[in-house]
Protein backbone atom coordinates (compact mmCIF):
# COMPACT_ATOMS: atom_id res chain seq x y z
CA UNK A 1 0.00 0.00 0.00
CA UNK A 2 1.43 3.31 -1.03
CA UNK A 3 1.08 6.25 1.30
CA UNK A 4 0.65 8.75 -1.50
CA UNK A 5 -0.52 8.83 -5.07
CA UNK A 6 -2.83 6.54 -6.97
CA UNK A 7 -1.24 3.26 -7.96
CA UNK A 8 -2.45 1.12 -10.85
CA UNK A 9 -4.10 -1.20 -8.30
CA UNK A 10 -5.95 1.69 -6.69
CA UNK A 11 -7.10 2.90 -10.09
CA UNK A 12 -8.32 -0.64 -10.83
CA UNK A 13 -10.23 -0.64 -7.54
CA UNK A 14 -11.84 2.69 -8.43
CA UNK A 15 -12.86 1.32 -11.81
CA UNK A 16 -14.32 -1.81 -10.25
CA UNK A 17 -16.25 0.28 -7.75
CA UNK A 18 -17.58 2.44 -10.56
CA UNK A 19 -18.78 -0.73 -12.30
CA UNK A 20 -20.52 -1.78 -9.10
CA UNK A 21 -22.22 1.60 -8.92
CA UNK A 22 -23.43 1.26 -12.49
CA UNK A 23 -24.96 -2.12 -11.70
CA UNK A 24 -22.31 -4.25 -13.40
CA UNK A 25 -21.95 -7.48 -11.39
CA UNK A 26 -18.41 -8.06 -12.64
CA UNK A 27 -17.26 -5.00 -10.64
CA UNK A 28 -18.13 -6.68 -7.34
CA UNK A 29 -16.51 -9.90 -8.57
CA UNK A 30 -13.29 -8.03 -9.31
CA UNK A 31 -13.24 -6.43 -5.87
CA UNK A 32 -13.96 -9.81 -4.30
CA UNK A 33 -11.08 -11.47 -6.15
CA UNK A 34 -8.69 -8.80 -4.95
CA UNK A 35 -9.88 -8.10 -1.42
CA UNK A 36 -11.77 -11.13 -0.07
CA UNK A 37 -8.54 -12.74 1.18
CA UNK A 38 -7.21 -9.74 3.11
CA UNK A 39 -10.68 -8.94 4.48
CA UNK A 40 -11.24 -12.53 5.58
CA UNK A 41 -7.91 -12.53 7.42
CA UNK A 42 -8.70 -9.13 8.95
CA UNK A 43 -12.17 -10.10 10.18
CA UNK A 44 -10.93 -13.53 11.28
CA UNK A 45 -8.27 -11.98 13.49
CA UNK A 46 -10.74 -9.48 14.94
CA UNK A 47 -13.57 -11.94 15.57
CA UNK A 48 -11.51 -15.05 16.35
CA UNK A 49 -14.01 -17.18 14.47
CA UNK A 50 -13.56 -18.35 10.88
CA UNK A 51 -17.26 -18.94 10.14
CA UNK A 52 -18.24 -15.50 11.37
CA UNK A 53 -15.35 -13.97 9.48
CA UNK A 54 -16.78 -15.42 6.26
CA UNK A 55 -20.23 -14.05 7.08
CA UNK A 56 -18.89 -10.59 7.82
CA UNK A 57 -16.62 -10.58 4.76
CA UNK A 58 -19.55 -11.50 2.53
CA UNK A 59 -21.61 -8.74 4.20
CA UNK A 60 -18.86 -6.25 3.40
CA UNK A 61 -19.25 -6.91 -0.33
CA UNK A 62 -23.04 -6.79 -0.13
CA UNK A 63 -22.78 -3.42 1.59
CA UNK A 64 -20.39 -2.22 -1.11
CA UNK A 65 -23.00 -3.06 -3.76
CA UNK A 66 -25.65 -1.06 -1.91
CA UNK A 67 -23.41 1.83 -0.89
CA UNK A 68 -21.14 2.18 -3.91
CA UNK A 69 -22.58 5.63 -4.57
CA UNK A 70 -21.58 6.79 -1.09
CA UNK A 71 -17.85 6.33 -1.64
CA UNK A 72 -16.42 9.85 -1.60
CA UNK A 73 -12.83 9.14 -2.63
CA UNK A 74 -11.25 10.62 0.50
CA UNK A 75 -9.57 7.34 1.36
CA UNK A 76 -8.55 4.52 -0.96
CA UNK A 77 -11.12 1.89 -1.88
CA UNK A 78 -9.10 -0.59 0.19
CA UNK A 79 -9.33 1.62 3.27
CA UNK A 80 -13.04 2.04 2.67
CA UNK A 81 -13.46 -1.75 2.54
CA UNK A 82 -11.46 -2.21 5.75
CA UNK A 83 -13.54 0.54 7.39
CA UNK A 84 -16.78 -1.26 6.49
CA UNK A 85 -15.29 -4.53 7.75
CA UNK A 86 -14.09 -2.95 11.01
CA UNK A 87 -17.54 -1.48 11.65
CA UNK A 88 -19.21 -4.80 10.91
CA UNK A 89 -16.86 -6.60 13.31
CA UNK A 90 -17.49 -4.01 16.01
CA UNK A 91 -21.25 -4.48 15.58
CA UNK A 92 -20.86 -8.23 15.88
CA UNK A 93 -18.70 -8.00 18.96
CA UNK A 94 -21.00 -5.41 20.55
CA UNK A 95 -24.15 -7.36 19.91
CA UNK A 96 -22.59 -10.47 21.38
CA UNK A 97 -23.41 -12.26 18.17
CA UNK A 98 -20.67 -14.76 18.69
CA UNK A 99 -23.17 -17.49 19.32
CA UNK A 100 -20.77 -20.38 19.57
CA UNK A 101 -17.29 -19.22 20.17
CA UNK A 102 -15.24 -21.75 18.25
CA UNK A 103 -11.58 -21.41 18.99
CA UNK A 104 -9.58 -20.99 15.83
CA UNK A 105 -7.03 -23.53 17.01
CA UNK A 106 -9.75 -26.17 16.69
CA UNK A 107 -10.48 -25.37 13.06
CA UNK A 108 -9.61 -28.32 10.87
CA UNK A 109 -7.16 -27.38 8.18
CA UNK A 110 -7.30 -28.46 4.59
CA UNK A 111 -6.09 -31.99 4.09
CA UNK A 112 -3.54 -32.97 1.50
CA UNK A 113 -0.77 -30.67 2.65
CA UNK A 114 2.78 -31.87 2.03
CA UNK A 115 3.91 -30.45 5.37
CA UNK A 116 4.46 -33.16 8.01
CA UNK A 117 1.79 -33.42 10.68
CA UNK A 118 4.14 -32.52 13.55
CA UNK A 119 5.30 -29.36 11.80
CA UNK A 120 1.71 -28.37 11.08
CA UNK A 121 0.81 -28.98 14.69
CA UNK A 122 3.59 -26.66 15.89
CA UNK A 123 2.55 -24.01 13.39
CA UNK A 124 -1.03 -24.27 14.55
CA UNK A 125 0.00 -23.95 18.18
CA UNK A 126 2.08 -20.88 17.40
CA UNK A 127 -0.81 -19.32 15.50
CA UNK A 128 -3.21 -20.09 18.32
CA UNK A 129 -0.79 -18.58 20.80
CA UNK A 130 -0.73 -15.32 18.85
CA UNK A 131 -4.53 -15.30 18.51
CA UNK A 132 -4.90 -15.82 22.24
CA UNK A 133 -2.53 -12.95 22.87
CA UNK A 134 -4.47 -10.73 20.45
CA UNK A 135 -7.66 -11.55 22.34
CA UNK A 136 -6.16 -9.77 25.38
CA UNK A 137 -6.26 -6.47 23.51
CA UNK A 138 -9.23 -4.13 23.42
CA UNK A 139 -11.21 -4.20 20.16
CA UNK A 140 -9.85 -0.76 19.25
CA UNK A 141 -6.22 -1.76 19.87
CA UNK A 142 -6.64 -5.03 18.00
CA UNK A 143 -8.10 -3.52 14.82
CA UNK A 144 -5.36 -0.88 14.62
CA UNK A 145 -2.56 -3.34 15.28
CA UNK A 146 -3.91 -5.88 12.79
CA UNK A 147 -4.18 -3.24 10.06
CA UNK A 148 -0.62 -2.04 10.71
CA UNK A 149 1.10 -5.39 11.33
CA UNK A 150 -0.66 -7.72 8.93
CA UNK A 151 -2.01 -5.44 6.20
CA UNK A 152 0.78 -2.87 6.07
CA UNK A 153 -1.55 0.12 6.16
CA UNK A 154 0.25 3.37 6.98
CA UNK A 155 -0.82 5.25 10.10
CA UNK A 156 -2.53 7.97 8.02
CA UNK A 157 -4.58 5.42 6.10
CA UNK A 158 -5.58 3.59 9.30
CA UNK A 159 -6.62 6.92 10.80
CA UNK A 160 -8.81 7.70 7.77
CA UNK A 161 -10.32 4.22 7.75
CA UNK A 162 -11.27 4.26 11.39
CA UNK A 163 -12.06 7.99 11.61
CA UNK A 164 -9.51 8.60 14.35
CA UNK A 165 -6.41 10.77 14.57
CA UNK A 166 -2.93 9.55 13.67
CA UNK A 167 -1.99 10.20 17.29
CA UNK A 168 -4.70 7.78 18.40
CA UNK A 169 -3.34 5.19 15.96
CA UNK A 170 0.16 5.48 17.44
CA UNK A 171 -1.14 5.34 21.00
CA UNK A 172 -3.26 2.25 20.36
CA UNK A 173 -0.42 0.39 18.65
CA UNK A 174 1.96 1.40 21.43
CA UNK A 175 -0.40 0.13 24.15
CA UNK A 176 -1.19 -3.02 22.20
CA UNK A 177 2.52 -3.81 21.93
CA UNK A 178 3.02 -3.25 25.66
CA UNK A 179 0.16 -5.63 26.46
CA UNK A 180 1.43 -8.24 24.04
CA UNK A 181 4.92 -8.03 25.47
CA UNK A 182 3.66 -8.92 28.92
CA UNK A 183 1.29 -11.62 27.61
CA UNK A 184 4.05 -13.29 25.61
CA UNK A 185 6.54 -13.10 28.45
CA UNK A 186 4.07 -14.70 30.87
CA UNK A 187 3.62 -17.96 29.05
CA UNK A 188 6.20 -18.86 26.47
CA UNK A 189 5.80 -22.55 25.67
CA UNK A 190 9.03 -24.50 25.29
CA UNK A 191 8.70 -24.87 21.48
CA UNK A 192 8.49 -21.13 21.21
CA UNK A 193 11.29 -20.24 23.54
CA UNK A 194 13.71 -22.02 21.27
CA UNK A 195 12.91 -19.87 18.30
CA UNK A 196 12.55 -16.44 19.93
CA UNK B 1 17.00 1.30 35.12
CA UNK B 2 15.04 2.82 32.30
CA UNK B 3 16.59 5.53 30.15
CA UNK B 4 14.67 8.80 29.86
CA UNK B 5 14.79 8.40 26.08
CA UNK B 6 12.99 5.04 26.21
CA UNK B 7 9.57 6.48 25.30
CA UNK B 8 10.97 8.13 22.18
CA UNK B 9 12.87 4.96 21.37
CA UNK B 10 9.67 2.89 21.58
CA UNK B 11 7.88 5.28 19.21
CA UNK B 12 10.88 5.30 16.88
CA UNK B 13 11.14 1.51 16.77
CA UNK B 14 7.38 1.07 16.27
CA UNK B 15 7.33 3.57 13.43
CA UNK B 16 10.22 1.73 11.78
CA UNK B 17 8.54 -1.67 12.20
CA UNK B 18 5.28 -0.26 10.79
CA UNK B 19 7.08 1.08 7.74
CA UNK B 20 6.40 4.72 8.57
CA UNK B 21 8.84 7.25 7.14
CA UNK B 22 11.70 8.18 9.49
CA UNK B 23 10.82 11.39 11.33
CA UNK B 24 13.05 14.17 12.57
CA UNK B 25 15.75 12.95 14.88
CA UNK B 26 15.59 9.35 13.68
CA UNK B 27 19.31 9.22 13.06
CA UNK B 28 20.06 10.61 16.52
CA UNK B 29 17.74 8.06 18.16
CA UNK B 30 19.32 5.21 16.19
CA UNK B 31 22.72 6.36 17.42
CA UNK B 32 21.41 6.57 20.97
CA UNK B 33 20.02 3.01 20.83
CA UNK B 34 23.39 1.79 19.61
CA UNK B 35 25.08 3.26 22.64
CA UNK B 36 22.47 2.72 25.39
CA UNK B 37 22.03 -0.82 26.66
CA UNK B 38 18.64 -0.06 28.32
CA UNK B 39 17.20 1.38 25.12
CA UNK B 40 18.75 -1.41 23.05
CA UNK B 41 16.88 -3.88 25.26
CA UNK B 42 13.63 -1.91 24.81
CA UNK B 43 14.11 -1.95 21.04
CA UNK B 44 14.87 -5.68 21.07
CA UNK B 45 11.69 -6.36 23.07
CA UNK B 46 9.54 -4.46 20.59
CA UNK B 47 11.15 -6.20 17.64
CA UNK B 48 10.66 -9.56 19.30
CA UNK B 49 6.93 -8.98 19.88
CA UNK B 50 6.52 -7.74 16.29
CA UNK B 51 8.32 -10.80 14.96
CA UNK B 52 6.31 -13.12 17.19
CA UNK B 53 3.08 -11.77 15.69
CA UNK B 54 4.34 -13.19 12.40
CA UNK B 55 3.66 -16.68 13.76
CA UNK B 56 0.04 -16.05 12.85
CA UNK B 57 0.20 -16.69 9.11
CA UNK B 58 -3.61 -16.87 8.84
CA UNK B 59 -3.30 -20.03 6.78
CA UNK B 60 -6.57 -21.13 8.36
CA UNK B 61 -8.29 -18.06 6.96
CA UNK B 62 -8.07 -18.72 3.23
CA UNK B 63 -10.95 -18.09 0.85
CA UNK B 64 -12.40 -21.51 0.16
CA UNK B 65 -14.16 -22.38 -3.13
CA UNK B 66 -17.37 -22.94 -1.16
CA UNK B 67 -17.19 -19.49 0.41
CA UNK B 68 -16.41 -17.90 -2.94
CA UNK B 69 -19.38 -19.63 -4.59
CA UNK B 70 -21.71 -18.61 -1.74
CA UNK B 71 -20.53 -15.02 -1.76
CA UNK B 72 -20.70 -14.78 -5.57
CA UNK B 73 -24.32 -15.92 -5.56
CA UNK B 74 -25.20 -13.43 -2.81
CA UNK B 75 -23.42 -10.61 -4.66
CA UNK B 76 -25.21 -11.39 -7.93
CA UNK B 77 -28.56 -11.32 -6.12
CA UNK B 78 -27.65 -8.04 -4.39
CA UNK B 79 -26.62 -6.48 -7.71
CA UNK B 80 -29.95 -7.46 -9.25
CA UNK B 81 -31.80 -5.94 -6.29
CA UNK B 82 -29.69 -2.77 -6.39
CA UNK B 83 -30.26 -2.22 -10.09
CA UNK B 84 -33.90 -3.28 -9.81
CA UNK B 85 -33.67 -5.38 -12.93
CA UNK B 86 -36.68 -7.60 -13.35
CA UNK B 87 -36.47 -10.64 -15.59
CA UNK B 88 -38.64 -10.64 -18.68
CA UNK B 89 -41.92 -12.40 -18.22
CA UNK B 90 -41.84 -15.83 -19.81
CA UNK B 91 -44.23 -15.85 -22.79
CA UNK B 92 -47.35 -17.88 -22.25
CA UNK B 93 -47.65 -17.33 -18.55
CA UNK B 94 -50.68 -15.04 -18.89
CA UNK B 95 -53.94 -16.64 -17.90
CA UNK B 96 -55.89 -17.72 -21.01
CA UNK B 97 -59.01 -16.31 -19.37
CA UNK B 98 -57.44 -12.84 -19.30
CA UNK B 99 -56.70 -13.11 -23.03
CA UNK B 100 -60.33 -14.04 -23.76
CA UNK B 101 -61.56 -11.17 -21.57
CA UNK B 102 -59.32 -8.70 -23.40
CA UNK B 103 -60.59 -9.82 -26.83
CA UNK B 104 -64.23 -9.58 -25.69
CA UNK B 105 -63.69 -6.11 -24.19
CA UNK B 106 -62.07 -4.85 -27.39
CA UNK B 107 -64.92 -6.31 -29.48
CA UNK B 108 -67.68 -4.79 -27.34
CA UNK B 109 -65.92 -1.40 -27.29
CA UNK B 110 -65.51 -1.50 -31.08
CA UNK B 111 -69.18 -2.40 -31.52
CA UNK B 112 -70.37 0.58 -29.44
CA UNK B 113 -67.90 2.88 -31.13
CA UNK B 114 -69.20 1.87 -34.55
CA UNK B 115 -72.80 2.45 -33.44
CA UNK B 116 -72.00 5.84 -31.97
CA UNK B 117 -70.34 6.95 -35.19
CA UNK B 118 -73.38 5.98 -37.32
CA UNK B 119 -71.75 2.94 -38.83
CA UNK B 120 -69.98 4.91 -41.58
CA UNK B 121 -66.38 5.86 -41.97
CA UNK B 122 -64.66 7.45 -38.99
CA UNK B 123 -64.75 11.25 -39.06
CA UNK B 124 -61.73 12.71 -40.69
CA UNK B 125 -60.55 9.39 -42.03
CA UNK B 126 -59.49 11.07 -45.21
CA UNK B 127 -56.92 13.01 -43.24
CA UNK B 128 -54.93 9.86 -42.26
CA UNK B 129 -52.21 10.66 -44.75
CA UNK B 130 -48.48 10.10 -44.25
CA UNK B 131 -46.64 13.13 -42.93
CA UNK B 132 -43.01 13.96 -43.59
CA UNK B 133 -40.48 12.31 -41.31
CA UNK B 134 -40.35 14.21 -38.00
CA UNK B 135 -36.58 14.67 -38.24
CA UNK B 136 -36.67 16.54 -41.50
CA UNK B 137 -37.44 20.16 -42.12
CA UNK B 138 -36.73 21.28 -38.51
CA UNK B 139 -40.14 20.24 -37.24
CA UNK B 140 -40.40 20.33 -33.48
CA UNK B 141 -41.42 16.89 -32.23
CA UNK B 142 -42.73 17.05 -28.72
CA UNK B 143 -42.24 13.93 -26.62
CA UNK B 144 -44.70 14.29 -23.79
CA UNK B 145 -46.50 11.73 -21.68
CA UNK B 146 -49.95 12.61 -23.02
CA UNK B 147 -50.55 14.37 -26.25
CA UNK B 148 -53.95 15.04 -27.83
CA UNK B 149 -54.06 15.53 -31.56
CA UNK B 150 -56.89 17.32 -33.35
CA UNK B 151 -57.58 15.02 -36.28
CA UNK B 152 -58.88 17.89 -38.37
CA UNK B 153 -55.52 19.65 -38.16
CA UNK B 154 -52.92 16.88 -37.74
CA UNK B 155 -52.05 13.90 -39.83
CA UNK B 156 -50.67 10.60 -38.54
CA UNK B 157 -47.93 8.74 -40.31
CA UNK B 158 -48.74 5.08 -39.80
CA UNK B 159 -46.75 3.88 -42.78
CA UNK B 160 -44.10 2.37 -40.52
CA UNK B 161 -46.81 0.23 -38.91
CA UNK B 162 -45.93 1.23 -35.35
CA UNK B 163 -47.25 -1.00 -32.62
CA UNK B 164 -50.22 0.65 -30.93
CA UNK B 165 -50.59 -0.55 -27.36
CA UNK B 166 -53.14 0.01 -24.60
CA UNK B 167 -55.78 1.20 -27.10
CA UNK B 168 -58.90 2.73 -25.60
CA UNK B 169 -61.92 4.45 -27.17
CA UNK B 170 -64.09 7.31 -26.00
CA UNK B 171 -67.64 7.50 -27.42
CA UNK B 172 -68.77 10.57 -29.38
CA UNK B 173 -69.20 13.84 -27.55
CA UNK B 174 -71.95 16.42 -28.25
CA UNK B 175 -70.11 17.50 -31.39
CA UNK B 176 -69.98 13.91 -32.59
CA UNK B 177 -66.22 13.56 -32.05
CA UNK B 178 -64.80 10.24 -30.83
CA UNK B 179 -61.36 9.66 -29.35
CA UNK B 180 -58.90 6.81 -29.79
CA UNK B 181 -56.02 6.66 -27.34
CA UNK B 182 -52.96 4.45 -27.58
CA UNK B 183 -49.33 4.15 -26.53
CA UNK B 184 -46.77 3.97 -29.27
CA UNK B 185 -44.02 1.60 -28.35
CA UNK B 186 -41.93 2.51 -31.34
CA UNK B 187 -38.34 3.14 -30.38
CA UNK B 188 -37.09 6.61 -31.18
CA UNK B 189 -33.58 7.03 -32.46
CA UNK B 190 -32.25 10.54 -32.69
CA UNK B 191 -29.41 10.77 -35.16
CA UNK B 192 -27.15 13.78 -35.42
CA UNK B 193 -23.88 15.39 -34.43
CA UNK B 194 -23.36 16.11 -30.72
CA UNK B 195 -23.51 19.83 -31.38
CA UNK B 196 -26.87 19.51 -33.18
CA UNK B 197 -29.52 21.07 -31.03
CA UNK B 198 -31.74 17.98 -30.86
CA UNK B 199 -28.85 15.70 -29.85
CA UNK B 200 -27.46 18.24 -27.39
CA UNK B 201 -30.87 18.73 -25.78
CA UNK B 202 -31.38 14.99 -25.51
CA UNK B 203 -27.95 14.49 -23.90
CA UNK B 204 -28.57 17.34 -21.48
CA UNK B 205 -31.91 15.83 -20.58
CA UNK B 206 -30.40 12.36 -20.04
CA UNK B 207 -27.50 13.65 -17.91
CA UNK B 208 -30.05 15.62 -15.91
CA UNK B 209 -31.70 12.34 -14.98
CA UNK B 210 -34.51 12.01 -17.55
CA UNK B 211 -33.94 8.28 -17.89
CA UNK B 212 -33.86 7.81 -14.14
CA UNK B 213 -30.81 5.57 -14.29
CA UNK B 214 -27.18 6.22 -13.45
CA UNK B 215 -26.18 4.01 -16.38
CA UNK B 216 -28.00 6.23 -18.89
CA UNK B 217 -26.43 9.29 -17.29
CA UNK B 218 -22.94 7.79 -17.51
CA UNK B 219 -23.54 6.66 -21.10
CA UNK B 220 -24.55 10.19 -22.16
CA UNK B 221 -21.41 11.59 -20.55
CA UNK B 222 -19.29 8.96 -22.29
CA UNK B 223 -20.81 9.99 -25.62
CA UNK B 224 -19.97 13.63 -24.95
CA UNK B 225 -16.48 12.66 -23.86
CA UNK B 226 -15.90 10.62 -27.00
CA UNK B 227 -16.87 13.60 -29.11
CA UNK B 228 -14.61 16.02 -27.25
CA UNK B 229 -11.70 13.60 -27.49
CA UNK B 230 -12.00 13.79 -31.25
CA UNK B 231 -12.02 17.58 -31.11
CA UNK B 232 -15.66 17.89 -32.17
CA UNK B 233 -17.30 21.20 -31.30
CA UNK B 234 -19.61 21.12 -28.31
CA UNK B 235 -22.78 23.09 -27.85
CA UNK B 236 -22.87 25.72 -25.06
CA UNK B 237 -25.71 23.81 -23.41
CA UNK B 238 -23.52 20.72 -23.07
CA UNK B 239 -20.61 22.76 -21.66
CA UNK B 240 -22.96 24.35 -19.11
CA UNK B 241 -24.33 20.92 -18.26
CA UNK B 242 -20.86 19.46 -17.73
CA UNK B 243 -19.96 22.38 -15.46
CA UNK B 244 -23.12 21.90 -13.45
CA UNK B 245 -22.57 18.14 -13.23
CA UNK B 246 -18.97 18.60 -12.12
CA UNK B 247 -20.04 21.02 -9.42
CA UNK B 248 -23.14 19.36 -8.07
CA UNK B 249 -23.37 15.66 -8.85
CA UNK B 250 -23.00 13.60 -5.70
CA UNK B 251 -21.54 10.64 -7.52
CA UNK B 252 -17.73 10.79 -7.92
CA UNK B 253 -17.88 8.51 -10.96
CA UNK B 254 -20.25 10.89 -12.77
CA UNK B 255 -18.15 13.92 -11.77
CA UNK B 256 -15.07 12.12 -13.07
CA UNK B 257 -16.73 11.63 -16.47
CA UNK B 258 -17.78 15.29 -16.57
CA UNK B 259 -14.23 16.39 -15.67
CA UNK B 260 -12.80 14.09 -18.34
CA UNK B 261 -15.10 15.56 -21.00
CA UNK B 262 -14.24 19.13 -19.98
CA UNK B 263 -10.51 18.39 -19.83
CA UNK B 264 -10.56 17.02 -23.39
CA UNK B 265 -12.33 20.03 -24.88
CA UNK B 266 -10.44 22.82 -26.57
CA UNK B 267 -9.57 25.14 -23.64
CA UNK B 268 -11.93 28.03 -22.99
CA UNK B 269 -12.56 30.34 -20.02
CA UNK B 270 -15.65 28.28 -19.15
CA UNK B 271 -13.81 24.95 -19.05
CA UNK B 272 -10.87 26.53 -17.22
CA UNK B 273 -13.06 28.02 -14.47
CA UNK B 274 -14.96 24.77 -13.98
CA UNK B 275 -11.77 22.71 -13.75
CA UNK B 276 -10.06 25.21 -11.44
CA UNK B 277 -13.01 25.03 -9.08
CA UNK B 278 -13.01 21.23 -9.18
CA UNK B 279 -9.27 21.16 -8.48
CA UNK B 280 -9.86 23.32 -5.44
CA UNK B 281 -12.98 21.74 -4.00
CA UNK B 282 -13.67 18.26 -5.36
CA UNK B 283 -13.22 15.55 -2.74
CA UNK B 284 -12.24 12.86 -5.22
CA UNK B 285 -8.55 12.66 -6.19
CA UNK B 286 -9.33 11.11 -9.58
CA UNK B 287 -11.49 14.15 -10.43
CA UNK B 288 -8.73 16.49 -9.26
CA UNK B 289 -6.15 14.71 -11.42
CA UNK B 290 -8.36 15.20 -14.49
CA UNK B 291 -8.79 18.84 -13.49
CA UNK B 292 -4.98 19.18 -13.42
CA UNK B 293 -4.79 17.72 -16.95
CA UNK B 294 -7.39 20.14 -18.26
CA UNK B 295 -5.84 23.15 -16.55
CA UNK B 296 -2.43 22.19 -17.91
CA UNK B 297 -3.89 22.35 -21.44
CA UNK B 298 -5.50 25.67 -20.66
CA UNK B 299 -2.30 27.08 -19.18
CA UNK B 300 -0.25 25.88 -22.17
CA UNK B 301 -2.72 27.36 -24.64
CA UNK B 302 -3.39 30.73 -23.01
CA UNK B 303 -0.49 31.04 -20.56
CA UNK B 304 -3.09 32.65 -18.35
CA UNK B 305 -2.07 33.52 -14.83
CA UNK B 306 -5.21 32.01 -13.36
CA UNK B 307 -4.56 28.43 -14.57
CA UNK B 308 -0.86 28.63 -13.71
CA UNK B 309 -1.66 29.90 -10.21
CA UNK B 310 -4.21 27.11 -9.64
CA UNK B 311 -1.60 24.52 -10.59
CA UNK B 312 1.09 26.22 -8.51
CA UNK B 313 -1.11 26.28 -5.41
CA UNK B 314 -1.96 22.63 -5.86
CA UNK B 315 1.68 21.59 -6.34
CA UNK B 316 2.57 23.34 -3.06
CA UNK B 317 -0.43 22.09 -1.07
CA UNK B 318 0.88 19.94 1.80
CA UNK B 319 -2.57 18.49 2.44
CA UNK B 320 -3.03 17.31 -1.12
CA UNK B 321 -2.68 13.75 -2.37
CA UNK B 322 0.94 13.21 -3.48
CA UNK B 323 0.03 12.04 -6.96
CA UNK B 324 -2.16 15.09 -7.61
CA UNK B 325 0.67 17.35 -6.41
CA UNK B 326 3.24 15.67 -8.60
CA UNK B 327 0.93 15.88 -11.63
CA UNK B 328 0.43 19.60 -10.99
CA UNK B 329 4.18 20.13 -10.67
CA UNK B 330 4.79 18.13 -13.84
CA UNK B 331 2.24 20.21 -15.73
CA UNK B 332 3.89 23.42 -14.56
CA UNK B 333 7.30 22.20 -15.66
CA UNK B 334 5.99 21.69 -19.21
CA UNK B 335 4.56 25.17 -19.59
CA UNK B 336 6.88 27.52 -21.41
CA UNK B 337 6.43 30.85 -19.70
Amino acid sequence: MEPDGISAEQEADLEALEMVRLGDASGAARLFQRWSGPLLRFTGRLLGNAAEAEEVTQDVFLKVIVRAGQYDGRASVASWLFAIAANACRDRLRQGARRQKVSLDSVVEAAGSDIPVDVRLVERQRRASVRRALSHLSDEQREVLVLARYHGLPYAEIARSLSISEGAVKTRIFRAMETLKSVFSEGDPPWNAASH
Amino acid sequence: MECRESLKVREFVLARLSGEPAGDGAAALAAHVAGCSACAAVAADMESVWARLGDDDASDLAVSPAFEARASAAMAAATRRATNVRPFRVPGTETPLLKVAAVLTAGVAGFFLARASGGGALPGSAAFQPTPSPFHGGENVSLVANRTLDASRAALDLSGKPRLANVSYTPADAAGRVAVSFDVTTRYTVVGRPEDQAVANLLVSLVSGAAGSEGAKGGALDLVSEGTRGGAPVSPEVVALLRRTLETDRNPGVRKKAAEALAQMPPSPETRDALAKALKTDTNPAVRILAVEGLAKSAAAFKDASSIESLRQKAADDHENGYVRSQAALALSKIEI
